[in-house]
């Protein structure tokens, strides 16, 4: 197997479509074919941590599936350390780790430990690894209280905890993970992304991580790749994504009056003498922005922010719908 | 050969572990499932026993013979459990009807290694296998056969035939679960089941042709049946081999279509996922 490169994940004009049939009739039956994915090509490089999203029925899990050996593309090449997944399964998954968030590696009706020892058997890693690993991981996941708890006794939190560190324990170079907030609450979320940080910068693991929760995504992830209706529609930093969308910013303000709506602003909400307004940084710069709310009288507090991730995406998703829903 | 060899008794090894210490840890629990599992293989030869004890034989054997086949049929029957019956590798298209083939395309293993492991429970799916001991060991003494080495050939033969008939049905029946995965998720099980309830039946009297078919296409008459007229020297010629043949036909047409499955799998995959029984 080819290791040289630093080049991790290849995906070099993948399309991957399904074709379904349903009756219509007793005797006839209609075909058709759904496109997964169309012509989609990125690399990842060693050390990258990308986050991989995009709307409902995007593409996301596909790509997840041929990256994993799960699925074969029928068009385009899809490369993982210079091999294919599905041909080399054996050699790739040993340098891979693959975590679903709505599906657990642990062993149900047994203590956490002893998932991590049928892995070392399994995956055939070596005694020291082994042990340095599981030290690593214990100290880094705070799974020691965990190590003699059944996995069926896990909370979801607990249990994600776990199969990340089972994931990580054969010291892969690279981790998919599908959804792996899914569920979790605010304090379990913080250290899963933390601790994904921390993975990518100590451990120098490569990273792919969906969710659809953009701002975690936007915290753990330092290269962004959007896909919608099987096409790559994005791939950059989050400063590439804002100046794509419009560098669009958040002000509020508390008066004693209702305020009128300043000309380059658009009210996005208004509650009593509270007002946010949402403006194109690009366009409008602060003093200019002072210069336009210095006409608004009774001002107690202004607050300046730049806008969710979560708003500029969806925007983006309900643009991409519409336009989707135009061509059709 | 050899490193693939240790590869596969090393992971006989860990998984015989796991079973074991699934059984110390949750002792009671364990108790409880081997002796339900104990408690129905008994019931399930009872009926027939009973019935030719009370009537001095059934389907042209005598009790003590009856009392061999449904020995033989639960010493094998029980040992493909405990080879096979974990985690839902005998009941395949569980696996694949769930969408849980993912968990094994992710693991650094050949399938065929993890399908050969994965299912062996030595410690708590051993009641059958039990059973089937004891009831061959008492069936023998009271026939008095004689334990020559043709006869404890044709035994470890027509063992092996039947787990190759078992697995190979259910595997070949339960491939239709990748294409179909709802509907097919339990196919392994009707078949499984189908097995249980008419391979433990002598089928002496039935017409030619329905003796026929139940001995090719539905090989029931395969599991026990047919081996058990061998062990008492009732059968001679070409018929020996007859469990050989379909056996090997099974398993060949099984592992076809399971290939034909996965290539399928990876075309398509799984478009549901249910968690359980895995692991579990």
């Amino acid at each position: 197997m080819k290791t040289n490169h630093d080049c991790i994940v290849t995906l070099a004009h993948v399309t991957k479509y399904f074709d379904q049939s349903r009756p219509v009739s007793l005797w006839k039956r209609e075909h058709t074919r759904i496109y997964a994915l169309k012509d989609v090509s990125f690399t990842l490089h060693r050390g990258e941590f990308a986050a991989y999203a995009g709307p409902n029925g995007a593409g996301k899990s596909t790509t997840f599936k041929l990256l994993a050996g799960l699925l074969r593309a029928q068009q385009g090449q899809v490369e993982l350390f210079g091999a294919d997944p599905c041909v080399k399964r054996i050699e790739v998954m040993r340098r891979t780790g693959v975590l679903f968030g709505n599906r657990s590696e642990l062993w149900w009706d047994h203590p956490v430990r002893a998932s991590f020892e049928w892995k070392k058997a399994v995956w055939e890693i070596p005694d020291d690894v082994y042990l340095a690993q599981v030290r690593k991981l214990k100290e880094l996941l705070d799974l020691e209280p965990l190590w003699n708890t059944f996995s069926r006794e896990l909370s979801l939190g607990q249990r994600m905890r776990a199969d990340l560190a089972l994931t990580l324990l054969h010291a892969p170079e690279l981790v998919l993970l599908d959804e792996p907030t899914l569920g979790l609450d605010v304090l379990a979320k913080r250290r899963m992304i933390d601790f994904l940080k921390r993975a990518n910068q100590e451990l120098g693991v490569t990273l792919m991580v969906t969710s659809h929760d953009m701002d975690d995504l936007a915290e753990m992830a330092n290269r962004l790749l959007l896909i919608n209706r099987g096409h790559l529609a994005f791939d950059g930093n989050y400063e590439a994504l804002m100046h794509m969308t419009g560098d669009h910013r958040l002000v509020r303000l508390m008066t004693s009056a209702e305020p009128p709506v300043p000309e380059g602003l658009s009210l996005v909400e208004r509650s009593g003498s509270r007002c946010t307004y949402r403006y194109d940084g690009s366009k409008i710069h602060t003093p200019q922005l002072f210069t336009l709310l210095a006409g608004i009288p009774g001002i107690r507090d202004i607050q300046l922010e730049p806008e969710n991730i979560e708003t500029v995406i969806a925007d983006l998703y309900r643009k991409w719908s519409s336009e989707g829903e135009a061509a059709e | 050969m050899a490193d693939k060899i240790r590869s596969v008794l090393r992971l006989l090894r860990l998984y015989a572990r796991m079973d074991l210490n699934w059984v110390l840890q949750d002792f009671k629990a364990a108790l409880i499932v081997i002796c339900a599992e104990i408690i129905n293989n008994l019931t399930a030869v009872s009926g027939i026993l009973l019935l030719a004890v009370r009537f001095g034989g059934a389907g042209g054997l005598t009790a003590d013979e009856i009392l061999l086949m449904l020995g033989f049929f639960e010493l094998a029957d029980g040992l493909c459990y405990m080879l096979f019956g974990g985690f839902n590798v005998l009941h395949i298209s569980r696996r694949i009807g769930r969408g849980q083939l993912d968990h094994m395309l992710i693991q650094p293993r050949p399938l065929p290694v993890q399908l050969l492991t994965e299912g062996f429970m030595p410690v708590s799916g051993s009641g059958g296998f039990l059973i089937g001991i004891l009831l061959t060991a008492a069936a023998w003494i009271r026939l008095q056969l004689a334990v020559t080495p043709l006869r404890l050939f044709l035994l470890l033969l027509y063992i092996l035939c039947h787990i190759l008939l078992t697995l190979g049905q259910s595997f070949l029946f339960g491939s239709a679960a990748f294409r179909n995965p709802a509907a097919g998720e339990e196919l392994s099980t009707l078949i499984l089941d189908l097995n249980g309830r008419l391979g433990r039946f002598p089928l002496f009297g039935l017409p030619r042709w329905l003796l026929g078919l139940l001995c090719t296409v539905l090989p029931v008459g395969l599991l026990a049946y047919l081996p058990s007229l061998a062990l008492l020297g009732r059968l001679s010629g070409l018929v020996l081999a007859l469990p050989v043949c379909v056996a090997t036909a099974f398993a060949l047409a099984a592992a076809g279509c399971f290939r034909a499955g996965i290539r399928h799998y990876l075309q398509y995959s799984c478009n549901r996922y249910k968690g359980m029984g895995h692991r579990s």
